[in-house]
This record gives structure tokens, sequence and C-alpha cells, in this order.
């Protein structure tokens, strides 16, 4: 026999059958369920923003006016190569920039007949920032009307309205997590009605509060726990079969975010933090039942001379 | 072992229950506690198990008052208590195995040796064939039986019975009181309720009178 005799003594009392808490592992899993959908929806927020900052981060256009002269183009593109920080540029072809046009405009538009600008593509190294600015003033001295898009701004809004979101679901998961604590102290008051006979024969006996506490706060705990697996395990079903083996976790980010960028998209049920939420939805779900029990235990016995 | 100074005891605005109450149990000693139904006989043995608090007075328990004791100290003093309730008061869906080994568990006692004493106390009451059936489905003597193990077998240095003698017939109160005889011939200090003044004068042990809450001489009772 392991631990000490009033951890034994909390262990082995008897307080008749556990049919009052019976429903109790089913809210529990319902609401671990929820935390663990909500936290997984997290990761996938964030590493969608994240890994969108990078690549919008990492990207500029250049649009030159359609009637600029080829030997401009060619003096920009100069400006452009010779400008540290700046990875790649890549002019698009006319044939390139109809794809681009054709679903706002159709297919059947003539572009030849339109002053569709040139635009070029510019890929920048993350580790060094280049100065917009001052390009632009560069590219002004040649083109006039040289338009450079810095995609800046539009991560910032999106990111401000992620945090919204994120807000929403952290609400959710706490909200969650109240509930299992209700339905612990629910089950809790519920079987201390169905025990209390149980409970004031183990006082009358001179069992410590401690002691008597402690049985319901291991039942509880085990409830908890019982509960909480069904719930993390019908949330990994739920993101395996609904999310196309893991694709919840797994957001749509363009290309170059998972690779060179840094991976930073989660990757199915093989990312760490999936099985960290799980577990920890699991073990939270158990603990906050144990305390639960245990404050609503203590203060009930209070009552007791 | 026991002192009780002008114990008082009312419940919210009612009558008292009991009026300036005075005794002391002598460790060793073997005492009834007589009294009509209604006396307060179950309140002051209550307050004596530290299951209700006087209203005024003052309890000495093992030497310490109890006022000034806080819940574990409490609880650590009913350990030293062995009670047998008016009703037997079991858990119904135990074993009378289980319902015996309570106080042992609440101790915190190891499992080989709850199991050994258990087994040889109900053998000593007469219950070893019984042991492993469910309470509810024993005879009203055999409910006493297991209550009183139960009350013993943590060795108490105290024993309380409330109306043990009650339910059964003259032969079966004989037989128990001789069994609290034979428990309080090794050590414990023995009192015991009871509202039959006539059966608990044939003995020799001292006895102390409720009427109407208060104490008065067992003698002039017993005239009555």
């Amino acid at each position: 026999m392991i631990g000490s005799p009033a951890a034994r003594a909390g262990r082995e009392l008897p307080l008749g059958p556990d049919e009052a808490a019976r429903f109790v592992p089913w809210v529990v899993a319902l609401m671990v369920y929820l935390a663990a959908l909500g936290g997984v929806g997290l990761i996938a927020l964030d590493d969608t923003l994240h890994a969108s900052e990078q690549v919008l981060a990492t990207t500029l256009t250049l649009q030159l006016p359609a009637e600029t002269s080829n030997a401009r183009l060619e003096t920009v593109l100069a400006v452009l190569r010779q400008t540290a920080g700046i990875e790649s540029v890549h002019l698009l072809e006319p044939a390139e920039t109809a794809r681009l046009l054709e679903p706002w405009l159709g297919p059947a538009v003539p572009l030849d007949a339109l002053p569709v600008p040139r635009l070029i593509d510019l890929r920048t190294d993350p580790t060094r920032g280049i100065d917009v600015a001052a390009l632009r003033t560069q590219l002004a001295a040649v083109v006039p009307d040289a338009r450079l898009d810095d995609q800046l701004p539009w991560p910032k809004g999106m990111r401000a309205a992620a945090r919204r979101i994120e807000g929403i679901l952290v609400g959710g998961i706490a909200v969650a997590l109240l509930l299992v604590a209700a339905s612990a102290v629910f089950a809790v008051r519920t079987a201390l009605m169905a025990d209390r006979s149980a409970a004031r024969l183990l006082h009358a006996l001179g069992a410590a509060d401690s002691v008597i506490a402690r049985r319901f706060a291991v039942r509880s705990l085990r409830l908890g726990l019982v509960g909480g697996g069904i719930g993390a395990g019908a949330a990994l079903l739920t993101i395996v079969v609904l999310g196309d083996a893991g694709s919840l976790v797994q957001p749509p980010v363009p290309p170059r975010a998972t690779g060179a960028a840094g991976g930073t998209a989660a990757s199915g049920i093989g990312d760490w933090r999936l099985w960290v939420i799980l577990g920890g939805a699991v073990l939270g779900a158990g603990l906050i039942a144990m305390a639960s029990a245990w404050a609503t235990v203590r203060r009930q016995l209070a009552g007791m001379p | 072992m026991v002192t009780l100074e002008h114990i008082g005891k009312r419940y919210g605005a009612g009558l008292p229950v009991l009026t300036d109450v005075s005794l002391t149990l002598e460790p060793g000693a073997f005492h009834f506690l007589t009294g009509a139904s209604g006396a307060g006989k179950t309140t002051l043995l209550k307050i004596i198990t530290l299951a209700e608090r006087p209203s005024h007075g003052r309890l000495t328990l093992f030497g310490a008052a109890s006022a000034t004791l806080d819940r574990d100290a409490q609880a650590a003093l009913r350990r030293r208590i062995g009670i047998v309730f008016q009703d037997a008061w079991l858990i119904e869906e135990l074993s009378a195995r289980d319902n015996v080994a309570l106080p042992l568990r609440i101790a915190g006692a190891a499992e080989r040796q709850i199991r050994g004493n258990v087994a040889e106390l109900l053998a000593w009451v007469g219950l070893a064939e019984r042991a492993d059936a469910p309470v509810r489905t024993l005879s009203g003597g055999e409910r006493q039986l297991v209550a009183i193990a139960r009350a013993i077998i943590a060795r108490p240095e105290l024993l309380i019975a409330d109306e043990p003698t009650g339910n059964g017939g003259d032969e079966t109160a004989l037989l128990l009181v001789r069994l609290f005889e034979r428990i309080n011939s090794l050590g414990t200090t023995v009192l015991i309720a009871s509202d039959d003044i006539a059966f608990a004068s044939r003995f020799a042990h001292r006895r102390f009178h409720l009427d109407h809450g208060m104490l008065v001489d067992p003698e002039a009772a017993a005239v009555q």
C-alpha cells in the first residue's frame, strides 16, 4: 500500500454507488471536445496569420504605366536588381498578367486594347529590411508614375481581426472549462445529497474533513479524466475525419509559407501542439473537476459540527 | 476522561433540551444513562461525541476543552470514541465486514491489519459466517452486533451506546450488556443510554438519570 494513512483512507472510504455522477463524464466530454477544437482553431488561425504575414511581408509589386518604354523598363529592372534586400525580380509577361486579370474581366476582353500596366513581382529577403521610401524615390526618378505596393498594412488589419476571433475562441474555451467546473460541483452536490448519510456517518466516526473531501475529489478527478478522454478522442477523430487527415490544423496558406519561410503551418496529427492541447484539456478537466469537488465538499462539511 | 460542566442545550428558540448538566466519566468506568424518551439522553450523548455543540457550559474530553479544538483535532478525538447508534446506522450497500472496517479505514490502517482485525472481531461477536453479507440482509440483532463490532474495532477509550438494548428482547439486552461488560473489562470506559430504568437497575453500575433535560438522583427516579 502506497501513500500516507490519511491518503489511503481518502481512497478507500465507501460513499455508495456513483449513480448520481453518471452524467458528468458526458458533460465534461462535450466541454473538452469544444475546448479542444477551440484550442486547435487558435493554433490554425495563428499559423495562417503568421504564414500569410511572412509571405506578404516579403512580397512587393511594382506597377509601371502601360506606355513605359522598354529602355525605362530595363533601367527600372537594373535599379531593382541592385537594391540591397531584394532577392528576386520577376517581370510578368503580358500573358501572365492576362491570367491574373481574367477572373475580373473575363476571357472575352481584348487586353491588347487596354492600357494594362506592366507588373514586376519582387521578393525580399525577410532577414534584411529594405528602405521602401528610398526605393520609391529612385523609381520615380526613372518612371514618375511607377507605383510600388507595400502590402504590410493589410496583414496588420488582418491580425487585428484575427485577434478578435482569437478572443472569442479563448472566451469559448473559458466558458467550456467553467461548465466543467459547474458540472462537477452539481455532481458533487447531488452525490452529497445521496451520500449525505454516509458522509455524516464518516464524520461521526472521526473522519477528518480532508479525508471525506478527498474521497469525493478522487471520484471527481476520475470522472473528469474519463470525460476528458472521451472528449479529446472525439476531437481528435473530428480533426482526422472532417479535416482530411488534419487539414483543420493545416491552414490554407500561400505555397511559399510552408517552404523556406519556415514551415509555420501546423502539420496535422503529427503536430506536437495538437497533443499538448488534447492532453492539457484532459488533464485540465480532471483537475478542475477535482478542485471543484474538493471545495464544494469542504464547504458543505463545514456546516457539520 | 469526560467532564461536563453546566452543559445546556437549546435548539433555536425552543425549550431547553438540557439544563445545567454536570457529570464526570472516570477512566475504566461503566455507567448507564437513563431517562424517559425525550429526556435528553441522545442530545447529551451527541454532545459527548462532538456531534452537537452545547449552547453553554464546558465539555472536557480526554483532557482537552472541546470548544478550543479545531476541526481536525475534534475528528481525532472522535476516533478515540466508539459509538453504537440508536438505529445501528450502517451503510446498507456494504457488507458487515466493510461496515466494521470503517473506523480502521478512517484511521488509515493497512489493509492486511484491517482484514485480520475485522475477521477476528466478527468471530468474537458471532458473525463470522455473515461477514460478507450485505447488512440490509441481516436481522435486527445481527445489525446491532455489527454496529457494536464497528464501535470497538479501533479499540476506543470511550464507548457510547444509545439504546442498544431497545430493539431486542430481555435476553438479547442482557447478552449485549454482558458484551459491553467484557469490553469494559479490557479498560474501555462505557456509557449506555437506556429508557428502561428497571432493566438498568438490575446491574451494579452507576447510573445517571435525566428528567426533562436535568440530571436527578437516579434512586429517586427508580422509586417513581
